[in-house]
């Protein structure tokens, strides 16, 4: 038991971080059906970005809690700049193009972006420097860490945000409205370039945060990361039903949670044959099993096209 | 006094189809104008092109004296130019109330808007009754009622309606064209695109008549209703 409930807080604090990564995959599919498979790797460019920007503060004196703030603001506004700059120029000049051409493109930004992280930071691994309280409390056996406390409390705090902000504003509106019927949307006076191009922001800014969470979990960073990160994030937002906002939260936390108990069971029920680090082939068995069973996903209601 | 509406040469193309082939249409302030004709006429693509949803190939479009065409669709509502589309086009996973906001999207006074939203409940109690249901589970013609909503809370200055009666029971054509006849009243200039032309014709002052892509026709409605050419192609009658 008490295992089982160890693995439960280690599976939500990775739950949360997929899950703020699988709300970006997830709007972009909502407002113009593309899969944008570089968002795993805008992911990757706000944890190297806070990286850089937190081993400079520290080495220059500067108080953890000040460092750890400036940086993540750092690295929102540089992935919000690049979400920006990858709707405006990788996907609008082919708004109107057959749908798998923006999808190729996507692939291919993911890529570019991946070496220009390589020549920028190079190939070897960033060690998170140790800003983070260490302190952890213990309840029943089960340790919660600052970090997994600090993570879950702010992935939820974030994603309260944005529901808030898509269901509550006259923007949200405009970004449903939009989704929905881009041209009739347009009748409405809404500039829907404008509200593609902020939903790229919003979820790049998300995604600069997950990224140093990735990061202060696992203590390092690494222009690969983003990869299989994306293509979990990917799998929860299938997971939760592509284009559905609670979904996109609720397959986070679903395949945090199956990953780490499958990790924290795998090895006593194979006798040992397989261990935890074989932790990855849950994600991929739960995408598999939803394409195969429940393809629209637990919140998605109608058949969509799928890439 | 010039038109609020001015077109001149109109010609849309898709691709080698040519839909409106030089066309010229004036509606002026206050004017209830009809354009009339069979499928495939062009009526809803000059609709369209006049909202912006359409580029056109070629042609003038003059609004309230300003050149139309460089202007983006989505900037055209803020000037009064309102369009319920063909297919009523609501947003079917938002509320009624919030498809409704929606036609008010451009406007900053928010301050007017229970206000107005109660004006449009009260040309339409059914929309009321549902106003925190998404619009998806409404009737056909309770989406027209919705769509021509939408578009009052724009607050327009030329309505243009694609086809406000297809697929609608009579007893809803009824009703909608009541509440056309309404805001008609109120000053709204209408430009309405109607396959019932009978209909039309009864709440336009004037009619264009449509055939290929072009005007074969320009009367007013009344003298329209007595056009024997009109009488046997849309009113469907050889004399009563």
């Amino acid at each position: 038991m008490d295992i089982f409930l160890q693995q439960l807080v280690n599976g939500l604090t990775l739950g949360s971080i997929y899950a703020l990564v699988a709300l970006g995959y997830t709007m972009v599919y909502g407002i113009m059906e593309l899969i944008n498979f570089a968002h795993g790797d805008v992911v990757m460019v706000g944890a190297m970005v806070a990286l850089t920007v937190l081993q400079a503060l520290t080495g220059w004196g500067v108080p953890s809690g000040v460092a750890l703030a400036v940086a993540v603001a750092v690295a929102m506004a540089v992935c919000m700049a690049l979400g920006l700059a990858i709707e405006r120029v990788a996907y609008r000049p082919l708004r109107r193009a057959p749908k798998l051409a923006p999808l190729i493109t996507a692939i291919g930004l993911s890529i570019v972006l991946q070496q220009l992280a390589a020549l920028i930071w190079g190939r070897s691994y960033l060690s998170f420097p140790s800003v983070l309280p260490t302190a952890s409390m213990s309840w029943h056996g089960v340790i919660i860490t600052a970090i997994q406390g600090l993570i879950i409390v702010l992935a939820t705090l974030l994603m309260a945000i944005l529901l808030l902000l898509v269901k509550r504003t006259a923007l949200g509106r405009a970004m449903r409205a939009t989704a929905q019927n881009p041209a009739v949307a347009q009748l409405m006076g809404v500039n829907t370039d404008r509200i593609i191009a902020f939903t790229f922001v919003i979820g790049s800014a998300l995604a600069a945060v997950a990224g140093v969470m990735v990061a202060a979990y696992y203590n390092v960073g690494n222009y690969t990361m983003g990869f299989m990160l994306g293509l979990k994030a990917f799998t929860a937002a299938v997971l939760g039903g592509i284009g559905n906002l609670p979904g996109a939260m609720l397959g986070g936390l679903l395949l945090g949670v199956v990953e780490a108990l499958g990790a924290g069971y795998i090895g006593d029920l194979t006798g040992g044959f397989f261990g935890s680090n074989y932790k990855d082939v849950f994600a991929f068995l739960v995408l598999i099993g939803v394409l195969i069973f429940h393809p629209n996903g637990l919140l998605g209601s109608r058949a969509r096209e799928k890439v | 006094m010039s038109p609020l509406l001015q077109v001149r040469n109109l010609c849309v193309h898709y691709g080698g189809i040519k839909a409106v082939e030089g066309l010229n249409l004036d509606v002026m302030e206050g004017e209830r104008v009809t354009l009339i004709g069979a499928n495939g006429a062009g009526k809803s693509s000059t609709l369209k092109a006049i909202a912006g949803l359409v580029a056109p190939a070629d042609g003038v479009l003059a609004y309230a004296g300003q050149a139309l065409r460089a202007i983006p669709a989505w900037q055209r509502v803020g000037k009064g130019l309102a369009l319920v589309p063909e297919g009523r086009g609501v947003f079917n996973r938002l509320t009624i109330e919030e498809n409704l906001l929606m036609g008010a999207y451009h406007r900053k006074d928010s301050e007017k808007f229970p206000q107005e939203l109660d004006h449009v409940y009260s040309l339409f109690t059914r929309l009321h009754e549902r106003r925190y249901q998404q619009a998806g589970t409404l009737s056909g013609g309770e989406q027209q009622m919705l769509a021509i909503g939408r578009a009052l809370m724009s607050r327009p200055r030329l309505l243009m309606l694609d086809e406000p009666s297809m697929g609608l029971a009579p007893v809803m054509v009824e009703k909608i064209f009541s509440v056309i006849r309404k805001i008609a009243e109120e000053g709204v200039t209408l430009l309405l695109v109607e396959q019932n032309a009978r209909l039309a014709l009864e709440v336009c002052d004037r009619a264009y008549v449509m055939e290929s892509g072009q005007v074969v026709l320009v009367d007013t409605a009344s003298a329209c209703m007595e056009n024997p050419m009109v009488r046997s192609a849309y009113l469907g009658d050889g004399g009563g």
